[in-house]
């Protein structure tokens, strides 16, 4: 993420101001004012209203605040959580590499216990996932459930509702694929739904509950899982 | 790291800035959702900076001052 200042200042003003302050980012010279009239607007005396605008990558406004007296400007605090949401990001290092962690696409293991009919059983998966929008996601999952189906390799796909300013998201997915290493399996079917969060842009945590159809039972199970987020595009 | 130093950037702007008094000569015409005008404007060495270059880079935010008094 870039920030850049503007002003009517002349740019040898700016310098001194900027030397004095100890200023790292761009003072820009906007001398006649032609551009903070436009994102801003000026004053009765000749000078731009104090504001922030905010862009995402896309060159969209997605943010915008003048403030129309000193008391009215933002707080920087208010300003870091508008950079965060208004860039559907969360926390400094997303707003910093400016890409949401549910565009990003997934490596996420999950673990947990459930029941075959009477019996305990364990379950854990491994999926890659690939987001198509920020509403599905697909990609192959490897499923291990040590008494049901030692391995069944499927294809998931996963329905997403993004919640708390696409910081999170409600998921259902739907898997199906082949049980492996067993005659009496064969093809096999499960769904899940739950919770994903992202701690950051690059790790996400899951609480699911779900149910697998295999060819002579149903399993029921609960997971809690991490993902490792990675960009894509 | 970047958080501090934005908020050390904008308390170093924030005091350069006041209103009070004024009124509004001119509105500004850009709004939530559309594309940002672009521009290029020369910074503190003079060197000229264009928005579409520094959106190669991701996002940007522009603060608006009233300049160094």
């Amino acid at each position: 993420m870039r920030l850049l200042a503007i002003s009517g200042d002349e740019p040898h003003d700016s310098k001194l101001f900027a030397m004095r302050l100890k200023i790292w980012f761009p003072l820009l010279s906007d001398a006649d004012l032609a551009v903070s009239r436009v994102y801003a607007g000026e004053t009765s005396d000749a000078n731009a209203l104090p504001g922030v605008t905010i862009i995402d990558r896309g060159g969209r406004i997605v943010f915008r605040q003048v403030a129309s007296s000193k008391d009215d400007r933002i707080s920087t605090q208010d300003l870091l959580e508008a950079i965060d949401h208004s860039l559907g990001t969360h926390g400094p290092d997303a707003a910093d590499r400016g890409y949401a962690a549910i565009d990003r696409a997934q490596i996420r293991l999950d673990a947990g216990a459930g029941a075959e009919g009477s019996r305990g059983t364990g379950f854990a998966s491994l999926a890659g996932l690939f987001p198509l929008s920020r509403e599905v996601l697909i990609g192959p999952m490897l499923g291990f459930e040590p008494r049901a189906a030692p391995l069944d390799v499927d294809l998931e796909v996963v329905f997403r509702a993004p919640v708390w300013h696409e910081a999170g998201a409600f998921e259902l997915g739907f898997a199906s694929g082949y049980s492996a290493f067993d005659a009496n399996r064969g093809w096999n079917g499960a769904m899940r739904t739950g919770l994903w969060f992202a701690l950051s842009p690059a790790w996400s945590v899951q609480l699911d509950v779900g149910a697998a159809v295999h060819t002579h039972d149903i399993d029921g199970f609960g997971t809690i899982g991490l993902a490792w987020l990675f960009r894509v595009r | 790291m970047i958080c501090e130093l934005m908020r050390y950037a904008l308390l170093a702007l924030a005091g350069s800035a006041c209103v009070t008094g004024l009124h509004v000569t001119h509105e500004a015409s850009v709004a939530d959702g559309v594309q940002a005008p672009a521009f290029a404007l020369p910074d503190q060495t003079s060197h000229p900076v264009a928005l579409a270059d520094q959106l190669a880079h991701g996002p940007v935010v522009l603060v608006f001052y009233r300049g160094y008094w």
